[in-house]
């Protein structure tokens, strides 16, 4: 899961996300303004912003391949995926994908101009090279018109999800068929930054797994307060990547994620910490967990926990606990946890997690921690995965 | 010693508030022209830059296509590339528009929020933080943000509607945001700026689907990646080239540099007639207080002490002066700057300057000419003063006789100026500094004879006077007041000179308009043949409508018309011979028009044979007569211009007459125009009706604007309805809008004479106290006081006679200058000189009445002077 | 011609100028001068009067108020009877028109005038230049021995020569009245001599009035009657008249 973290970020990030693809460490946005805080416009209420919208307030049944594709009446959307890649002679990388579809209104008027639309789309990618212990990360903003930026998919057609010149497309063949090809590029600058860029192609281990009450994901009690979700939560991966001067091939596994909602968080909510985890022995594991203000945990963090054949188990929020063994603070002066327990006393799972590299702070529009984590259980517990770290900024 | 001594110079010049405020006066009066001039030009120079710089941001270069612009899918294909430079591209749509009235010229700039931050920066916190300010951007037609200084000049706030009106007609828009620029390019960049996203402008001035440029920020050898990625991306043929921006900002400077030169050189010529002026005013003083002068070298005051007393003197009175003229010329520039900007958005773009800028390299330039100049006319002066006191009176006359002898010299350095000037006008050149520099030379060297010509024809006029005055017993004076003019040399013949310099000056100026507004009209008879014209809009200045082609239906179908032209107008880049882009677009005509028709093309150069079935046969253009000259073609060769389907070569059949544009026309064929260039529809400027002989136009235009009015309210979109106007009246609103282009002019001849006035005043003023005793010898002798008036009014009205006639040759050569080098150089047109000799006893008149007029006061006084005073003994 | 032999002005004969409890007084810039205080003075036709005095001590003054150039700030100036304050400007003009002749010290020829012209300015003024007149003009011109100058201008003339231009133009249109204010002043000894003589002579012939100022004690033997102009007061010296 990811929460909508474009709430009312997103012309903030307008601002911040300049044409130059910025990579961590990074300096501040080009002209020196930082961009109001993550958690501030979270806490925003619900209001008459997000009228005329859809909304995630019943059950429905999701159908696919179709619901791959876009669903433009819903105010927030994104293809969302993670991966941990190895070349053959282990040398490690984290991967970071992300596409996301804001909607500026409700309904569009006609309009004679083809650059004229109400969805915008931002994308953030990173790749974190272990071995060097750094990540890179670059963003991207654009209208979705003229081409520029977009999500379709039609019935006997390819899901195409792009910005830019990054892409996630399906295979030529069929509706939205595997394999999926993501393509993305960072820039690196005249200041040693090397360019990236990354030609992944992903194909399903599992079937996939519908997030939260058959789909429908609830965030908080109030009206509307959830998404629709679901997740390939173990993908097979294959691709190039390419870091400057270097050329790996890589494989592993990765994790996808789509969801889109109509919700902002509620006032009370600070922030979330969100895992997961791809477990040796076959299952995966999403864990997440929002914060509130004042220090507490709220109800509605919940998980699940998805067999070698795609069995769901969901967990409540009481049925794992979560402690921190480790803080690292940020060249920027934030502090996050690196670090964790996670333990399922139902499926005795006891588990430790920590950041294969400190330093996978996103310094875009907002910032946030997002990265691999390696899993440390016991016997074939162990296991690969990514965390997702917000609102500890600012 | 010395500073009491300062104290007591200075202090006179506070005792003699009239003397001081006439000679302050003087300065401060040329130092504002000069001034004043040089503000309203910097200050548009300032704003030409502005609207480019500012605008620009951090751009580098600019991906441009042909008239048509290019197609919006190359900037998705562009930003899709991956390309480092990508990165830093920025689309733009832009185009003129006007608020309200039509009176206030903007720009559209349709930008796109998600591309700017890399480029730009104009404080349009729209692009950033407010939320629902950019869906209403995005998503909302017709809404636009405005700089906040903008928004308020127009009255409106957020929320607030207003109706423009673009090339492609009127609509009402809604205003989402203000900006609000963080420095100061940004904030003057903002003032004339509508801005509002890239969708809305395509739809506001009719350009879905194409963008006008898309911006870069390039870094070395970026610029030619990208030439080779255009050339080798598949996709249409189409005109594409990529250029540095700096080169935009120069064009229009350069468009405007010869209309600005020539109000420059007005100016200094004014400021000539102002040291003129200096000079006499200076002199005047020192002779006015001769007997303080004798009392301090009684004293013991040194010459040196004196001479750089007087210095001092002429200095502070300069410097006072000069600073008032600086404030003076603060607000003639501001009266001049509308005058300007209305001038050059009448005849060249839109421009919108509000405030003259204070350019300090103006306004050192005034200073620095006023004081300098101060100082100069001050040294002879100052010299004067440093002669012994007691016989001046008799060395009065020798000095006189110096002059006097001094003339002939005079004259022949004058003679070898005007050689020189002659010689540097014969010169092949089209270089408009040499031109003018030539006409200064000219003109030095003829106010160099006017000494010697006076003392000639005070002698002519000598005999021509006693006989004049016998009739009426009083011969004698007569033949004195005729000699007194070279008999007094020194004193009034540099007034003269500033006064026939001033005159000249007028005339020339005045034949010049004349000459050439009858070239005008006879042209306006050639081109303007057409009966009946019908148009989108009439006023220049403003964005550029067309009628769609409906409207050539409706019109060529009614009853009595025999044949249509029509005209469409666009600019397209043209490649020099080294491959390089001209940063002036050249302006195009595409005119549909048939062998009748053509005839208004006053065919200057080339084969008028065939001519028409080559030009509607698509076999080349033409081209009018400034845009041969500026840039050096003729019949046969060959114009390099960048087309909507590329560059394309488009050989010249003849050259034709034009005086309505000052860079010129390339003139097409329709037909052979959209095989490279696209216009949307079958879209016009104007056309042309030819009526049937036996059709009244009253009449038909009765009727054409009622069909038209039909037609218009069955169809209520947003196109205006067409503007009908007779041939008479099209003429009548063409030199119209001659007349205010030469408005400039009358303010600044009126303001060059009224110094040469203060100049002879001043001349006249020195003299009454010369001849003091002269004339207290006369009135003990028994000239009564009236006789003392007669005879000094006499005296002036010689002077003013002589001046006059002095200055008609050097007017009319003038005007010849003006007419045949000037023009040319500056705008590349032929003119007709014409002299109408009514305009030669106009400048004659002027230059007796000014010097009468100017006599009238010393004159009164030198009557009221009491003789006694003058033969008291010293 | 008929000298007055006494002091005593009151001859039966009028006096042809006459100065009754003149003042004058100067007032210029705040500072007040009192050049003549209530001075008395009759003036005979046919005398010839001198005015003797300092540089400054208001014989010029004398001079100016006598012709009507300047008017008493007290007093009475009456010329041939008629009291000068009651004329317009324009009336003493044309008094001084045809009854004054004027010799200054320096400054006499207009200086765009020729010799002749000079000399017939008076006449064109006064309406009198027929041809009988301007050939008397030339005969004065040549009597002052300057004829052959006539077509010259006064600056290449000496300054004897000018003055002699000077006094035959004061005596061309036949004034009753003769003026002359420093005549010699301007001229070295010899010169000044000659131009003298010719003065006496002159008047010798014609009977006129002359009152001439100088501060000259040889030039004042020309006088009949020496009158000292001293602090704003005339005194005359009584040894100075000639019988």
């Amino acid at each position: 899961m990811r929460l909508s973290i474009l709430g009312v970020l997103l012309p903030a990030l307008v601002l911040a996300a300049c044409a130059t693809d910025r990579q961590t460490p990074t300096e501040a946005s080009e002209n020196g303004r930082r961009a109001p805080s993550a958690v501030a416009s979270l806490t925003a209420p619900v209001d008459g912003s997000d009228a005329g919208y859809a909304r995630a307030d019943e059950v429905v049944e999701l159908s696919f391949p179709m619901d791959h594709g876009p669903h433009p009446d819903f105010q927030t959307e994104w293809w969302y995926l993670t991966a941990n890649l190895e070349t053959t002679d282990g040398r490690r990388y984290g991967l970071q994908w992300t596409i996301f579809r804001r909607a500026l209104r409700p309904s569009q008027p006609f309009r004679d101009s083809s650059w004229a639309t109400r969805q915008v789309y931002l994308g953030h990618f990173a790749i974190t090279d272990v071995e060097r212990g750094r990540q890179h990360s670059f963003e991207r903003l654009a209208r979705g018109a003229v081409g520029l930026a977009g999500s379709e998919l039609e019935a006997g057609g390819p899901l195409r999800v792009w910005l830019e010149d990054w892409s996630l497309t399906s295979s030529e063949k069929g509706t939205a068929s595997f394999p999926w090809t993501l393509r993305a590029n960072g820039l690196g600058d005249s200041g040693g930054e090397p360019t990236i860029s990354a030609e992944i192609d992903v194909r399903p281990s599992k079937p996939l797994v519908l997030q939260g009450d058959r789909g429908l994901s609830r965030k908080n009690s109030m009206a509307g307060g959830a998404s629709y979700y679901y997740s390939f939560t173990r993908l097979a991966a294959r691709g190039v990547l390419r870091i400057g001067d270097r050329h790996e091939s890589v494989t592993g596994t990765a994790w996808l994620d789509r969801e889109w909602s109509t919700s902002v968080l509620a006032p009370d909510q600070t922030g979330w910490d969100w895992f997961s985890l791809q477990l040796d022995d076959g299952r995966d594991l999403m864990v997440y967990r929002l914060r509130l203000e004042g220090g507490g945990i709220d109800q509605a963090s919940s998980g699940a926990l998805v067999g070698p054949s795609g069995e769901k188990t969901p967990l409540a929020v009481d049925d794992f606990t979560l402690g921190v063994l480790e803080r690292w603070t940020s060249p920027k002066g934030t502090t996050y946890p690196i670090a964790w327990r996670l333990q399922l006393p139902k499926q005795g799972l006891d588990l430790e997690i920590r950041a294969v590299v400190a330093d996978q702070e996103l310094d875009v529009a907002f910032r946030y921690w997002e990265g691999a984590v390696d899993v440390t259980g016991i016997g074939s517990e162990s296991g690969r995965g990514y965390v997702e770290l917000v609102g500890y900024g600012d | 010693m010395t500073r009491i001594l300062r104290r007591t110079f200075l202090r006179h010049l506070l005792r003699h508030p009239w003397q001081t405020g006439l000679t302050g006066l003087g300065v401060a009066l040329a130092v504002s022209i000069v001034v004043g001039i040089d503000l309203a030009n910097a200050s548009a120079e300032r704003a030409f830059d502005l609207a480019i710089e500012a605008v620009a941001g951090r751009t580098t270069h600019e991906v441009i296509g042909g008239p048509d612009g290019l197609n919006e899918s190359l900037y998705t294909e562009l930003r899709s590339s991956g390309e480092p430079w990508a990165r830093r591209s920025a689309p733009v749509v832009e185009g003129r528009i006007s608020i309200g009235d039509a009176r206030r010229s903007l720009r559209l700039l349709g930008l796109d929020p998600f591309a700017e931050p890399a480029l730009r920066d104009l404080g349009a916190d729209v692009f950033s933080v407010d939320d629902g300010a950019l869906g209403d951007l995005l998503v909302e037609p017709r809404t636009v943000a405005l700089a906040a200084s903008l928004a308020d000049e127009l009255g409106v706030d957020v929320g607030d509607s207003l109706e423009v009106t673009t090339a492609n007609g009127t609509a009402v828009v809604r205003l989402v945001s203000r900006i609000r620029p963080r420095d100061e390019l940004a904030r003057r960049a903002a003032r004339d700026l509508l801005v509002a996203d890239v969708a809305t402008a395509q739809e506001l001035l009719g350009q879905v689907g194409r963008l006008d440029r898309i911006d870069l920020r390039l870094v070395d050898g970026e610029a030619d990646a990208i030439r080779s990625w255009l050339s080798e991306r598949s996709g249409s043929v189409e005109g594409i080239e990529i250029r540095p921006v700096a080169a935009r900002s120069g064009a229009l400077d350069q468009m405007t540099r010869a209309f600005r030169l020539n109000l420059e050189a007005l100016s200094l010529l004014a400021l000539l007639v102002g040291v003129f002026l200096v000079h006499n005013t200076l002199t005047f003083s020192v002779v006015r207080r001769r007997p303080l002068l004798g009392r301090l070298r009684a004293l013991g005051v040194q010459r040196r002490e004196l001479l750089s007393l007087v210095l001092l003197e002429g200095a502070v009175l300069g410097g006072i002066a000069t600073a008032v003229g600086l404030v003076l010329g603060l607000v003639l520039a501001e009266g001049l700057l509308g005058l300007v900007v209305r001038t050059i958005n009448d005849l060249y773009f839109a421009v919108e300057v509000q405030n003259v800028s204070i350019d300090l390299r103006a306004l050192a330039k005034g200073g620095l000419l006023g004081v300098g100049g101060s100082l100069l006319a001050a040294l002879a002066p100052a010299r004067e003063a440093t002669t012994s006191p007691p016989r001046w009176a008799l060395l009065r006359s020798q000095f006189e006789q110096r002059t006097l002898r001094s003339a002939p010299r005079l004259a022949a350095a004058g003679l070898l100026l005007c050689l020189l000037a002659s010689a540097l006008l014969a010169w092949p050149s089209r270089s408009l500094p040499i031109a003018f520099a030539a006409i200064f030379v000219f003109v030095l060297g003829f106010a160099g004879l006017v000494p010697a010509a006076t003392v000639a024809a005070s002698h002519l006029a000598t005999p021509l006077m006693g006989r004049g005055a016998g009739l009426v017993g009083q011969k004698i004076l007569g033949r004195m007041a005729a000699r007194g003019v070279a008999g007094s040399l020194s004193r009034t013949g540099v007034a003269m000179a500033a006064l026939t310099l001033a005159v000249a000056t007028t005339l020339g100026v005045q034949v010049m308009i004349l000459s050439f507004r009858a070239t005008l009209v006879d042209w306006l008879e050639t081109t303007l043949q057409a009966d009946v014209y019908v148009a989108a809009q009439l006023r220049s200045g403003g964005p550029a409508q067309t009628l769609g082609a409906h409207w050539t239906r409706v019109v060529s179908d009614l009853p009595g018309v025999e044949s249509v032209v029509s005209q469409y107008r666009t600019q397209a880049l043209v490649q020099r011979a080294d491959g390089t882009l001209d940063p002036i677009p050249a302006r195009l005509a595409a005119t549909r028009v048939d062998r009748r028709g053509f005839d208004i093309f006053r065919i200057l150069e080339g084969d008028e044979r065939g001519l028409y079935e080559q030009f509607a046969s698509g076999h080349g253009v033409l081209v009018s007569e400034p845009f041969a000259y500026h840039r050096d073609l003729g019949v046969g060769d060959t114009i390099r211009l960048m087309a909507d389907d590329g560059v394309g070569d488009f050989p010249i059949l003849a050259v034709y007459s034009d005086y309505a544009t000052d860079r010129g026309i390339v003139t097409f064929h329709r037909d052979h125009f959209e095989q490279h260039f696209r216009v949307a529809g079958e879209r016009n400027h104007s056309l042309g009706l030819f009526l049937a002989s036996d059709r009244n136009i009253d009449d038909f235009v009765d009727d054409l604007e009622r069909r038209l009015e039909e037609v218009h309210s069955d169809r209520p979109n947003h196109e205006p309805l067409p503007r009908v106007v007779a041939n008479a009246e099209l003429k009548r609103l063409s030199l119209e809008i001659f007349d205010r282009t030469f408005a400039i002019t009358g303010v600044l001849r009126l303001l060059a004479i009224g110094v040469a006035f203060l100049g002879v005043l001043s001349a006249l003023m020195a003299l009454q106290l010369e001849r003091a005793r002269e004339l207290g010898v006369l009135r003990a002798t028994g000239l009564t006081p009236g006789q003392v008036w007669g005879l000094v009014t006499l005296q002036t009205g010689v002077m003013g006679s002589i001046a006059g006639l002095l200055s008609l040759p050097l007017g009319a050569a003038l005007a010849a200058l003006l007419v045949h080098v000037i023009n040319k150089r500056s705008f590349g047109w032929t003119l007709a000189y014409q002299l109408p000799p009514m305009a030669l006893v106009q400048a004659l008149g002027l230059a007796l009445v000014a010097a009468l007029l100017a006599g009238l006061y010393p004159a009164w006084k030198m009557s009221r002077s009491s003789p006694a005073l003058a033969l008291r003994e010293e | 011609m008929n000298h007055s032999s006494t002091l005593d002005t009151s001859s039966h004969q009028q006096p042809i100028l006459s100065l009754q409890a003149v003042t004058k007084i100067y007032d210029e810039g705040g500072s007040r001068q009192t050049v003549l205080d209530s001075v008395d003075l009759q003036i005979a036709a046919g005398e010839r009067l001198v005015l003797l005095g300092r540089s400054g001590s208001g014989k010029s003054t004398l001079l100016n108020l006598l012709s009507g150039i300047d008017l008493a700030t007290s007093g009475s100036v009456r010329f041939e009877g008629a009291d000068l304050a009651r004329l317009s400007e324009r009336e003493r003009t044309l008094l001084r028109r045809m009854r004054v002749g004027f010799v200054f010290q320096f400054f006499n020829l207009i200086p765009t005038l020729t010799v002749e012209e000079n000399l017939l300015l008076p006449l064109e003024l006064a309406g009198r230049s027929t041809t009988r007149e301007s050939k008397r003009a030339l005969e004065l011109l040549d009597r002052v021995g300057l004829a052959g100058r006539r077509g010259s201008f006064p600056d290449v003339l000496s300054g004897g020569e000018q003055q002699r231009v000077a006094i035959a133009r004061a005596l061309v249109h036949d004034p009753v009245v003769l003026l002359a204010d420093e005549p010699t002043g301007n001229l070295d000894e010899e010169t000044a001599e000659g131009v003298l003589t010719l003065l006496q002579e002159t008047l010798a012939a014609t009977g006129k009035t002359l009152v001439m100022a100088t501060h000259s004690r040889t030039v004042a033997g020309l006088g009949d009657r020496i009158v000292r102009v001293h602090g704003g007061k005339l005194e005359t010296e009584p040894n100075s008249v000639t019988l």
